[in-house]
């Protein structure tokens, strides 16, 4: 009797962890709501940077703000930066001296897939992962929304930039 | 020994994906903090007197923008709270009613993601911005913050006041 509940037992302990595991492994659902939200944020920067136009990009609101095409890039280079680190490897994007429309717009593209393509081969327990030493600490998940996080950051001031351009900016969306 | 050895294999896996959940809730709560005492201090750099500034009529006024954004965290959590939001207002638009709203709204929306469990972090929610996880909802929370936060910031700097320096 003993040996029997012992063998029902451990047939339950597996399968409630047989589900854990098929939850783990079949799918990655924070992985998956980032390449989403990375996804809506690529496409509002972008529909951001092409609300400008291009003669506009030098413009800033007050002297000690940078271009709206500084901006732009500035989003694009840090970026990338940030997933580089969640990637463990180097930012695709070198110095980014032209900020043009056609350049940033390109740039931010760049910044963006390289990002959205790096989330897709990450899981969930990748995600956990601490990278860095000392006060630079951080999991894969913070490297990633923190560059989330700085994009919105800025593309919040390039937004207001458009106002005072007289241009209503596009639809937030996440 | 074999089926030991399986059962072993099969609850490190169960551990690895049941911690994936508590350490994200760790994070956001870290993270909803820090968005706190940023957004805290961009408010209290705003003088009183121009809390009803906007930089074009389309916008919101700074003080608005910080209501605003104190104030969605009830639209953010309600759902998995399984809760109608609550309209909360602040005892007026000056800064200094603002400010104290802002604090207890943030303390309130801290507290409460700190009591979610991982099923209410992973379970589907339907809803205005459509199906989203309890997940994309704490991440829509933290990026509508950062959104009307930013654009506050171009308000101070209309004013010829440098923002606080960005936090993460």
């Amino acid at each position: 009797m003993k040996g029997n509940c012992m063998k029902i037992a451990a047939v339950l302990v597996a399968s409630v962890c047989y589900i854990g595991l098929a939850f783990a492994q079949d799918g990655h659902p924070m992985v998956d709501a980032l390449v989403k939200h990375y996804q809506a944020s690529k496409e509002l920067t972008l529909a951001v940077a092409d609300a400008m136009p291009a003669e506009n990009y030098s413009f800033k609101a007050t002297d000690a703000e940078m271009s709206f095409g500084e901006q732009m890039n500035h989003i694009a280079g840090a970026n990338a930066n940030y997933c580089a680190a969640g990637l463990e490897t180097k930012s695709p994007l070198g110095k980014l001296d032209d900020a043009s429309k056609a350049a940033a717009e390109k740039n931010i593209n760049a910044a963006f897939d390289f990002c959205i393509d790096g989330l897709k081969k990450l899981t969930d327990a990748g995600l956990t992962k601490v990278t860095g030493t000392g006060a630079r600490q951080a999991t894969v998940f913070e490297r990633f929304w923190g560059g989330f996080t700085h994009t919105a950051h800025h593309r919040g001031q390039a937004e207001v930039y458009l106002r005072l351009k007289g241009i209503t900016p596009p639809q937030y969306k996440f | 020994m074999r089926k030991l050895s399986i059962v072993t294999a099969l609850f490190a896996a169960l551990a690895v994906s049941a911690f994936a959940e508590i350490d994200v809730k760790a994070t956001i709560v870290k993270h909803l903090k820090t968005s706190r005492d940023f957004t805290l201090k961009v408010a209290e750099q705003m003088p009183d007197a121009d809390y009803s500034f906007k930089l074009t009529p389309a916008q919101m006024s700074f003080g608005e923008q910080m209501v605003h954004l104190a104030s969605s965290g009830e639209y953010f959590l309600s759902p998995m709270l399984g809760e109608k939001p609550k309209e909360l207002k602040p005892a007026s638009m000056k800064k200094a009613d603002v400010i104290a709203f802002m604090k207890t709204s943030f303390d309130a929306t801290i507290d409460k993601v700190s009591k979610l469990t991982p099923a209410q972090l992973t379970k589907t929610y339907e809803g205005e911005g459509g199906k989203q996880t309890g997940f994309d909802l704490l991440l829509g929370l933290l990026d509508h913050t950062t959104h009307h936060r930013a654009s506050a910031e171009m308000y101070l700097r209309a004013k010829g006041i440098t923002p606080a320096e960005y936090q993460f």
